[in-house]
């Protein structure tokens, strides 16, 4: 691995090729396997990544950006190094770097989900000698329910505020969690209205050809509306939320995989979590892991102490490969204000 | 079981109140009699016992999840909560796999034999509800297993939606609801049904509560329109006789015929069709004990010996039923005859020599009638207000003659007597943490005893946040001992503390116990020096 692929100070660096993956560090030239903004930061001389995530990474590193974009698929050579990208299922045109010199294989997945998701090109296994795997949720704890499941009762939740009297607001990450979760939305319900910042990424989704359902824009809305109907997909955080003072009552939710565990499910004022992640769950962690045959797993972000124990004990070579990666959604901490069963949290017990 | 996991859900995930009632109201038009009713249980807090112990429960639980020990552990460390963690561990049943049964019969059927079944039956039960339940009903389930599931709603919510859905008023419904719930269809068809009968078998009234503050003087009209009793410091209680079966509640639903067969034996005297309502007090040689010997009566049914050392009384003071009728509505002057006359009906002659309390008329042993101070103006009650604390008495309460015994809280008011002030010095610190950054801290506050000091009563400080804050970080640079959350400071800040009232008791150290400590100053300009001795504080113990 040392020969092929290594961790330096500006981070993931091919030495044969000259090249980094995802860097951190201000570099020559990095590759880049989606656009959340730990792994494509602005400031490279010249980036490479998917052609269908050419159009989202300019928004986060710069219109004018040096991006040279491949095919999935397509391989290219790199000072003597065999470089392709194949698809990873996180988000629009996220890609694995797939790294070839003198026969052997190193695969850096980036992010990757291999759930359905009609957002973006479905993951692909493929077979390496050294698989650098994130694990973020890489605990047996997380196992997602299928996304059907989730939309429908997004909709059903929808449905109900409806019925009270309430606003929906839906809140996920910017890029990718929320365009992912309009192509679940059922347009019949009511209208529906994108919070400002998330116009451009969708856009970009329509631009390359993702068919979501039509929205409108928060700040187009005309005075006199009837905002009880309408669902609002926003992003998480904002203190001070442009609808305040617009919209009467609303039931908000908040999407994310760490919304799987009561004790991480609210996140700030959101009344309620939904489980939708883009990110691999423990179960398909594991098969994508067999199915790339690999005989070296690094294990990056996350829990990486657990799935590298895990994987030792399951007869791999696996260690853990520090990087400056993290989840886009940092896990929330705990509320405490939420009163635990003191017998719940494992304390003495007679019997 | 399915409908049940979301509404566990749903409730957790509310935050208000109007909220919670609505998921409550569409909960029960879709639930079956049966499973209605083991809700209206739980959200009453009759929690399920346990069925199985929680070590038996994880060793099941490894064994199916079939993962590394350390890996469980982790995954318990990240959930923090062991029923949570087997519910997601778990992998999802197929489609078809699912069950499709309801709350009770998981319950009625599965986890109620539990306890009677050895290891092998046991994991095999278990086994077979993971494989059919998905992670939401899992973790309900287990819960249910467990003995620790708890919905996030209380009475009041489940009152508002059973009225919504059943037409009974909500006054009705808490009635209905008051007392030992059997959770079968039955009970919770009668519960929803208007006019039926079967729940007044040993039900109480709601109790009724004075308001704290007194209103002006002058809106109170003549006192010849008020009677004013003491305001007894023991627990409120309903004895109540009908069909031939006499009950002791407390409020808060707390049935404690066990405790008191003194009382039970009093209520078997009763005519049927009877409640009185009244406060059982702790009671030796005609005068009121501390509460804390009360107390003591309050933890077991006792044995001869300790109906001999710790005896009790029942003080009468209100008769909402008479013979089978419901007399709530009445005015109070007239409840007060009747309630008089049964007490003629009990008088025992011969007493036994010894004054009682003024406040009482001796009517057997374990009874006594709670009886009009006889003040003939407000600053005669005013003045009584002022001996409430050498009579062993909380103050006085007032109740308009005309009222009726319901929720006007005007028409009764306690006047408490003036609180009790002592200086004292900060000993302890225990950080109890706070919402919303504030720092939440409770002090230990003590005297001196000769040379040493001994700490006499944990309290809050109603002081300023600024105050808090210098007070808090004198501790932080003055700390001579942690231990835990809580820290030994070192004795030099003197403050104000205010306590309602002070009785002997044996499990302190001071040999006292306070009731009501707050600290209500800060004197940054004295030192433990000019705190006074532990002696002050046990001359003003009632004689």
């Amino acid at each position: 691995m040392e020969e092929l692929l290594k961790i330096t100070k500006s981070g993931l660096y091919c030495p044969h090729g000259d090249f980094y993956i995802d860097p951190w560090g201000k570099v020559d030239r990095a590759i880049v396997t989606h656009a959340h903004s730990d792994h494509a930061r602005p400031g490279m001389k010249r980036y490479l990544c998917s052609d269908e995530s050419e159009r989202v990474l300019r928004l986060r590193v710069g219109q004018n950006a040096p991006i040279d974009t491949l095919p999935f698929g397509q391989q290219i050579d790199i000072n003597g190094v065999k470089v392709s990208l194949h698809p990873a299922g996180h988000i629009i045109g996220s890609a694995q770097v797939r790294v070839e010199y003198q026969g052997k294989v190193a695969v850096v997945s980036g992010d990757y989900k291999t759930q359905p998701d009609r957002t973006c090109t479905p993951f692909e296994p493929i077979r390496c000698h050294t698989f650098i795997t994130e694990s973020t949720f890489g605990l047996p704890i997380y196992q997602w329910p299928l996304e059907s499941e989730i939309f429908s009762q997004i909709n059903r939740w929808w449905r109900q505020n409806q019925e009270v009297g309430k606003t929906s607001i839906l809140m996920g990450y910017s890029l990718g969690k929320t365009q992912r979760a309009l192509s679940g939305l059922d347009p019949s319900i009511g209208p529906i209205i994108q919070h400002d910042a998330i116009v451009p990424y969708t856009d970009a989704y329509r631009m390359g050809g993702v068919d979501l359902p039509d929205t409108l824009r928060f700040s187009d809305i005309p005075t006199r509306f009837d905002w009880r109907q309408a669902m609002i997909i926003a992003t998480p955080g904002s203190n001070a939320p442009p609808w305040a003072g617009k919209v009467q009552a609303v039931s908000s939710a908040f999407m994310s995989g760490w919304t799987a565990v009561r004790r991480t499910k609210k996140r700030g004022s959101a009344d309620k979590g939904f489980i939708l992640s883009d990110h691999v769950d423990w179960p398909s962690l594991l098969d994508a892991i067999a199915e790339t045959r690999a005989e070296e797993i690094l294990v990056t972000h996350g829990y990486t102490r657990e799935v590298v124990r895990y994987l030792l004990e399951q007869g791999l070579d696996a260690r853990e490969l520090p990087t400056h990666w993290s989840d886009e959604e940092p896990k929330p901490v705990a509320s405490e204000s939420e009163p635990a069963d003191s017998e719940e949290m494992g304390g003495p017990e007679s019997v | 079981m399915k409908a049940f996991a979301d509404l566990y859900t749903e409730l957790e995930e509310a935050t208000h109140g109007e909220d919670k009632v609505s998921i409550l109201f569409r909960y029960f038009t879709q639930a079956p009699d049966e499973d209605a009713s083991w809700v209206v249980a739980l959200i009453k807090g009759d929690r399920l016992k346990r069925s199985m112990s929680r070590s038996t429960f994880l060793d099941i639980a490894r064994t199916v999840a079939s993962l590394p020990d350390w890996l469980f552990e982790a995954s318990l460390d990240a959930v923090m909560d062991q029923s949570e963690t087997v519910a997601l561990i778990l992998p999802e049943p197929n489609f078809a796999e699912e069950s499709t049964q309801s709350l009770a019969w998981w319950i009625e059927n599965r986890i109620k034999h539990l306890p009677h079944l050895d290891a092998p039956q046991k994991e095999q039960v278990l086994r077979e509800a993971w494989a059919m339940l998905p992670s939401s009903q899992r973790l309900v389930f287990n819960k249910l297993v467990r003995g620790t599931i708890r919905l996030r709603a209380d009475a009041k919510h489940l009152i508002s939606a059973l009225s919504m859905l059943s037409g009974v008023s909500t006054t009705e419904l808490t009635h209905r609801l008051s007392g030992a719930w059997i959770p079968e269809p039955n009970s919770y068809q009668a519960l929803i049904t208007p006019e039926s009968n079967d729940f007044l078998t040993s039900r109480p009234y709601p109790f009724r509560y004075p308001s704290e503050r007194a209103s002006d003087r002058k809106d109170l009209g003549l006192v010849a329109k008020w009677r004013v009793e003491w305001k007894w410091n023991g627990k409120r209680a309903q004895i109540i006789r009908r069909s031939g079966k006499s009950t002791v509640w407390l409020k808060g639903e707390q049935l404690v015929q066990d405790q008191f067969p003194e009382l039970i034996e009093l209520g078997d005297l009763l005519p049927n069709g009877c409640v009185i309502d009244g406060e059982i007090l702790a009671w030796k040689e005609g005068q009121p004990e501390s509460t804390t010997t009360l107390d003591k009566r309050l933890t077991r049914a006792p044995k001869p010996k300790d109906r001999k050392e710790l005896p009790i009384t029942f003080v009468a003071f209100d008769l909402l039923e008479l013979n089978g009728i419901d007399l709530r509505e009445r005015p109070l002057v007239e409840r007060l005859s009747q309630l008089q006359k049964v007490m003629d009906g009990l008088q025992q002659l011969g007493a036994d020599g010894i004054p009682s309390h003024p406040g009482v008329m001796d009517i057997r042993p374990n009874l006594h009638l709670s009886i009009s101070i006889g003040a003939e103006s407000w600053s005669e009650v005013s003045g009584a207000v002022q001996r409430a604390r050498d009579l062993r008495v909380e103050g006085v309460i007032i109740k308009r003659l005309e009222s009726a015994y319901d929720e006007d809280m005007s028409d009764w008011q306690k006047w408490l007597c003036e609180p009790l002030q002592i200086d004292v010095v900060l000993m302890y610190v225990e950080w109890v943490g706070g919402r919303n950054g504030t720092e939440e801290c409770h002090y230990t506050v003590g005297l001196w005893k000769g040379r040493v000091l001994v700490p006499i009563a944990k309290a809050r400080a109603n002081l300023s946040n600024s105050e808090i804050h210098a007070i808090n970080a004198f501790v932080r640079e003055n700390t001579l001992e942690k231990f835990g959350p809580v820290r030994t400071v070192k004795p030099e800040i003197v403050m104000r503390l205010e306590f309602d009232a002070i009785q002997a008791s044996t499990r302190t150290k001071s040999g006292l116990s306070l009731k009501g400590p707050r600290i209500i100053k800060w004197h940054s300009n004295l030192t433990s020096g000019d705190v006074p001795d532990l002696d002050v504080l046990v001359n003003l113990l009632p004689s």
